[in-house]
């Protein structure tokens, strides 16, 4: 079950076999940790945003093929919310001056006629979804909150899974949309529909302050260790890398969360970790 | 080498959130227990219909057995989980007990958990208790019959009773493995201890905490795991087949 616990951050494709694959990573740090290595992730000598990949990259709300009814709502909603400055308000609680955003559905004048809709998301992506305090909060919970509101549906509350397991969830009718800083790739356009954007996101490069890599650009990470979260854009700008013949495919490190990816930065197994600009910003903060 | 620099502000963060990793605990007990139980419901008639059974009924049960050790238990879960259509029983509030504030967990996902883990522990158990009753020699059985009893009296008196006593290491083994692998239950969302822990190194509060916290759940597992097995150690002694020496 445990796979190989020695080469417990290589690359893993499947995308079902995640828990086993978190826990020989868990168990790897904890064997390097107890083992006494340099650092484990306290934050010794942080982390910094080196530079910017443009993606244009952008965050959408997934629902079923062919909801277009649910998917005109919630796009109107979005619209709704940022009118009603609700948007703006989450952007200053979550990416800028931290001030709470009070109650998101305040004003709003939706009904309930249309129906319940749960919504999916997979928390452990601060500042978009995380817990605190037992709690589900962040920018895409608070906002599906805001523009649920703003429909004629009624909010059913939300429900977690995995990163990888929503999409399977949404078609199943699990939960009736997705909201968890998911990009609209034409990947997922194939599975599932997508609302408007909400958020764009371009990539950063993170590296760790104490070392002495300082890239400024995609080709200063040749020959360097790469690592991103399973699954995110973050990983398809690491393949692209490959691709492009700036790093082997021996050097991709693929983890669960991008958490273990930064603390693996912090502890000096990866040069560099990609992952999205507000993320990374929350790192370099810390 | 440097020593570990464990934090104590990150030990603090793990200390003043205690009881979620508690409401975590809480869930991982209730899904071991209801799984062992489920496995044991389901196993050992398994077993002895794998050692008596005849036709169909015992190809069917060596299948089904066979099918459910050789898949892994993650690919058990997310197919429990996605592949059954399971009763809308909605959230299953849990706690409310003092100390431990009340929350809520995601019905579906505990069915769902708790057959694929009850399911794959009824195959292994079915083969504990097939080891424990070969392991009782058949001239009891003879022997049992010749005084008297039908086969099922025999069985039910004499082999059962020893059989459940010599499964309890093996038992013991069973436990352990369905505890660890409570965890999987983190991939159909259900909050579990170490998903609980993972919310709170995931939270920008405990962001510099991840060993820490993985150290204390690991410390948690470790605890249940001992007391357990201590615990089975001496009823395992307590009723143990009388030797006559």
């Amino acid at each position: 079950m445990l796979g190989s616990l020695d080469d417990g951050n290589m690359v893993r494709n499947d995308t079902v076999d995640r828990r086993s694959y978190l826990r020989a990573v868990a168990a790897g740090g904890v064997a390097v940790g107890l083992a006494g290595c340099n650092g484990n992730g306290n934050g010794e000598g942080g982390v910094e945003v080196a530079f910017e990949i443009e993606t244009g990259e952008e965050y959408g709300f997934g629902v079923r093929e062919g909801e277009s009814d649910l998917q005109g709502a919630l796009d109107d909603g979005l619209q709704a919310a940022r009118q009603d400055d609700v948007y703006s308000d989450l952007i200053e609680e979550y990416f800028g001056n931290g001030d709470d955003a009070g109650d998101v559905t305040e004003g709003a004048d939706g009904g309930t006629g249309a129906g319940t809709i749960t919504p999916g998301t997979a928390p452990g992506f601060a500042p978009f979804e995380f817990k605190e305090g037992g709690e589900l909060t962040g920018f895409d919970v608070e906002l599906t909150e805001a523009i649920v509101a703003r429909t004629d549906y009624e909010f059913g509350g939300f429900e977690e899974f995995e990163f990888d397991s929503l999409i399977p969830a949404l078609q199943d009718g699990n939960i009736d949309m997705i909201a968890a800083a998911m990009t609209i790739t034409d990947d997922r356009d194939e599975q599932i529909d997508f609302s408007n954007a909400y958020y764009e996101a371009n990539q950063a490069v993170l590296v760790s302050s104490s070392s002495d890599i300082d890239p400024s650009g995609r080709e200063d990470l040749e020959g360097r260790v790469v690592g991103a979260q399973s699954g995110t854009t973050g990983e398809g700008e690491v393949d692209k890398l490959i691709e492009d013949g700036i790093i082997s495919e021996d050097d991709k490190r693929i983890y669960d969360n991008y958490e273990l990816a930064v603390n693996d930065l912090e502890s000096g197994n990866v040069d560099a970790v990609i992952i999205d600009v507000p993320v990374a910003e929350n790192f370099a903060e810390r | 080498m440097d020593i570990l620099p464990l934090q104590a502000g990150d030990w603090a963060f793990v200390g003043t959130n205690w009881w979620i990793l508690m409401q975590g605990l809480y869930v991982t007990v209730l899904l071991t227990v209801g799984s062992l139980l489920l496995g044991f419901l389901a196993g050992f008639p398994g077993g002895a219909i794998e050692v008596y059974g005849r036709g169909p009924l015992r190809s069917v049960v060596r299948g089904v057995g066979v099918l459910l050790r050789g898949t892994p238990i993650v690919v058990l879960i997310v197919l429990f989980f996605f592949g059954v259509q399971w009763p809308d029983i909605g959230a299953v509030p849990l706690g409310g007990l003092l100390p431990l504030p009340a929350f809520e967990i995601n019905g579906q996902a505990l069915l769902a958990s708790t057959a694929a883990l009850g399911l794959r522990s009824a195959a292994y158990q079915s083969q504990v208790f097939r080891g424990a009753i070969r392991s009782i020699d058949e001239g009891q059985l003879e022997a049992a019959r010749s005084v008297g009893l039908s086969k099922l009296e025999a069985v039910r008196h004499v082999v059962v009773p020893q059989a459940l006593r010599r499964s309890i290491p093996g038992f013991q083994n069973e436990f352990t493995i369905v505890l660890k692998d409570t965890s999987i239950a983190f991939a159909v969302g259900l909050a579990e201890l170490l998903t609980r822990g993972f919310e709170l190194f995931t939270q920008p509060a405990g962001q510099t905490a991840v060993v820490e916290i993985i150290l204390t759940v690991s410390a948690i597992y470790f605890v249940l795991t001992f007391l357990t097995n201590r615990t089975l150690d001496r009823v395992e002694n307590r009723f143990a087949i009388p030797t006559g020496e």
